[in-house]
C-alpha cells in the first residue's frame, strides 16, 4: 500500500475528525486547508453542529460590530459579511439576527444570519409606528419559520409580518399592547407584558390568542425576561437589590417557574434549574444545556452589560458577563479578553451587548 | 463462550513481514481479526499487509494495555463480590492518563495509527487517535494546521479569497 499522508487521508476519516470539531470557526478553517480536506467536507451543513452551542456575545461599537465568542474567550474584530453598515443587531436564540438601519423614518429591517451570511428582507418599519423608534436598548422580537413578532419594549405596540409581506401589521389583540420579552417555542409565541405581569400565548401560525398565564406576585416593576423550554416557562426577574448598590457588577436574579403541561398555573421561585444555563442581557433570555464537558457552569445564569466611560470626545465602552449562581446567590465576572476589550462608542451609539446562538439554519 | 486455561495464540505478521505473537483476547481486540477468527477458529497466523511492524506493535501495545485493564477490573469485582466505585474511577483516570501519554507521538505516527486503528477496527484506539487529530486543530489558523501536519497548499488563490469572504472573521489572526 502505498503511504498515505494528512493530505489523502480516506475522506470518511477527515469528515470524523471535522465532526470532533465543536467549534464552528474551527470547522470553516479545517474546511480551508487544502482542496482534499476541503472536498471531504463539503459545506459546512454537511455535519449538524454539535448539540451543546455555547452562545456568543455580540458588541456594538461605532467602527464594527464586534463578537465575543465564550468558547474561545475571544473576541473578534471582523464582522461576518452581510451586515449592514452602522446597522444595530438584535440576536436571538435562533441564530438570527433582527437588523436595523438607517435613522428618523426610514428604518430598513432584515432577517440576517451573521455566521451563514443569508440574509432575509423584512418591511420597512412603517413611519409613525413605534418600531421607527427603537432605541438601543428597546427591540425585542423572535421569530417561527414564517412570522417574525416584535415590539419596542417602552412603547405600546406589538407587530407582526409574515416572511413575504410588504408592510408590519399590528396583533389584533386587545390585551395585547406591549412586550417586554417575546420568545418562540413549540409553535408558539409567548409574550410578557411585565407592567400586566401576564404572559400571553399565541399561536404561532395564525397569531390567534392561545391563552393567558398570570404571572407571580411580583413587588415593583422590575425587569424580567421569559424563557421556555421543554414544557416550563421560566420568568427571570432582576431583584430590586441591584438599584440599591449600582455600581456594583453583581447581578442579582430570581427565577420563578410554572409548569405548562399543567392546567392550574402554578408558580413557584427555583433556585436550582439543572443542568441548564439561562443566559441574559437586556433584551432577551434563554437556557442553555450544559453537557458533562461544557466550559459552562450549570444552575447558573450568565449576563451581559455594558459600561461606558470617558469624556464627550472619546467614549468608549466596556463590556462584561457576570455569573450569578442560583444555588448560593455568589456572583463573579469572566475574566479575560472581554474585559480588555474596549468599543469606540459616540453619544446615542448603539450600546446594549446581546446573546446570540449560532446555527445554520 | 467456553475458554480453555491455556490461551490460544494467534501470529500476526505486518506488511514488512515482521511475526508478532498475541493472546487471542488481545487479538480480539480489533475487531477485523475478531471477524475472521469468527468464520474460521482455526485460523492461527494472520497476515496484515496494509500495516507496519512499528505501527502494528503500538496498536498490540495498545490492545494489550487495555485488555489488561479490563481484566484487572473483572478480577477486582469477583475478589470483592462488588465493584468499588473509587477503585474503578481510579482505574479509569489511570487508563486515561496511559491513553494521553501513548499519543504523544509525531503526526505522521499519529496518521498511520489512524489508518491501522481503522483498518483493524479498533474503535477504543480510533476514537482516541480521530480526538487526538481534532485537538491539534482546535484554535489554529489553516496555515498553522498546514504546518503541524505537513500539508501542501494546493488551493488557488482565487479559491482562498472566496473562502475568506464568505467567513472573514474566521481568518482573523488571533493576538
Amino acid at each position: 500500500m502505498a503511504p498515505m499522508g494528512w493530505s489523502d487521508l480516506p475522506s470518511e476519516l477527515l469528515i470524523t475528525i471535522a465532526g470532533n470539531l465543536t467549534e464552528f470557526t474551527d470547522r470553516i478553517r479545517f474546511r480551508s486547508v487544502c482542496s482534499h480536506w476541503r472536498s471531504s467536507f463539503p459545506s459546512l451543513s454537511f455535519l449538524p453542529l454539535p448539540p451543546q452551542q455555547l452562545p456568543w456575545l455580540v458588541l456594538p461599537s461605532t467602527t464594527c460590530t464586534h463578537f465575543y465568542s465564550l468558547s474561545e474567550n475571544r473576541v473578534y474584530a471582523t464582522p461576518p459579511p452581510g451586515i449592514p453598515n452602522n446597522s444595530r443587531l438584535f440576536g436571538s436564540a435562533s441564530g438570527w439576527f433582527l437588523s436595523l438601519s438607517g435613522r428618523n423614518r426610514h428604518i430598513t429591517i432584515s432577517l440576517i444570519n451573521p455566521f451563514t451570511g443569508a440574509s432575509i428582507g423584512l418591511p420597512s418599519a412603517n413611519p409613525g409606528s413605534s418600531l421607527a423608534y427603537v432605541g438601543d436598548d428597546t427591540l425585542v422580537w423572535d421569530r417561527s419559520n414564517s412570522v417574525v413578532v416584535a415590539a419596542c419594549s417602552t412603547r405600546e405596540g406589538v407587530f407582526y409580518c409574515r416572511l413575504g409581506d410588504s408592510a408590519w401589521s399590528s396583533i389584533e389583540n386587545q390585551e395585547l399592547n406591549t412586550a417586554s420579552s417575546i420568545t418562540f417555542y413549540d409553535s408558539k409565541f409567548y409574550i410578557l407584558q411585565v407592567d400586566m405581569c401576564e404572559t400571553t400565548v399565541l399561536d404561532g401560525e395564525t397569531l390567534e390568542q392561545i391563552t393567558v398565564i398570570a404571572a407571580p406576585q411580583l413587588n415593583t416593576p422590575v425587569e424580567a425576561h421569559l424563557s421556555v423550554s421543554s414544557g416550563e416557562l421560566l420568568l427571570l426577574v432582576k431583584s430590586r437589590w441591584m438599584y440599591l448598590f449600582p455600581d456594583c457588577d453583581s447581578q442579582f436574579y430570581k427565577v420563578h417557574r410554572v409548569d405548562l403541561n399543567d392546567e392550574l398555573v402554578e408558580w413557584s421561585e427555583v433556585n436550582d434549574i439543572g443542568n441548564q444555563a439561562l443566559f441574559v442581557d437586556n433584551l432577551h433570555c434563554f437556557l442553555v444545556e450544559v453537557g458533562d464537558n461544557s466550559l459552562l457552569k450549570r444552575n447558573c445564569i450568565y449576563s451581559a452589560q455594558s459600561k461606558t466611560s470617558g469624556g464627550s470626545r472619546n467614549l468608549s465602552r466596556s463590556y462584561s458577563i457576570s455569573i450569578f449562581y442560583l444555588g448560593n446567590g455568589n456572583c463573579e465576572c469572566i475574566e479575560g479578553a472581554l474585559i480588555k476589550f474596549r468599543a469606540a462608542s459616540s453619544r446615542g451609539a448603539v450600546s446594549v451587548p446581546t446573546w446570540a446562538l449560532l446555527s445554520l439554519n | 463462550m467456553a475458554r480453555s486455561s491455556t490461551e490460544n495464540m494467534i501470529t500476526l505478521m505486518s506488511s514488512d513481514g515482521e511475526e508478532f505473537m498475541v493472546t487471542e483476547k488481545v487479538a480480539r481486540e480489533c475487531t477485523t481479526i475478531r471477524n475472521m477468527l469468527e468464520d474460521d477458529c482455526v485460523i492461527t497466523n494472520i497476515p496484515l499487509p496494509n500495516v507496519t511492524s512499528d505501527i502494528l506493535s503500538m496498536v498490540i501495545e495498545y490492545c494489550m494495555e487495555h485488555v489488561a485493564a479490563a481484566e484487572k477490573a473483572a478480577a477486582e469485582t469477583a475478589e470483592k463480590g462488588s465493584s468499588s466505585a473509587p477503585a474503578a474511577a481510579k482505574a479509569n483516570k489511570d487508563l486515561e492518563e496511559w491513553d494521553k501519554a501513548f499519543m504523544n507521538v509525531d503526526v505522521y505516527t499519529l496518521c498511520d495509527l489512524i489508518l491501522a486503528a481503522n483498518y483493524l477496527n479498533v474503535s477504543g484506539l480510533l476514537d482516541l487517535t480521530i480526538q487526538t487529530a481534532a485537538n491539534l486543530i482546535k484554535g489554529k489558523s489553516p496555515e498553522q494546521i498546514r504546518k503541524t501536519f505537513h500539508i501542501q497548499n494546493d488551493l488557488s488563490l482565487e479559491e482562498e479569497e472566496k473562502i475568506r469572504s464568505q467567513t472573514p472573521w474566521a481568518f482573523e489572526k488571533s493576538e
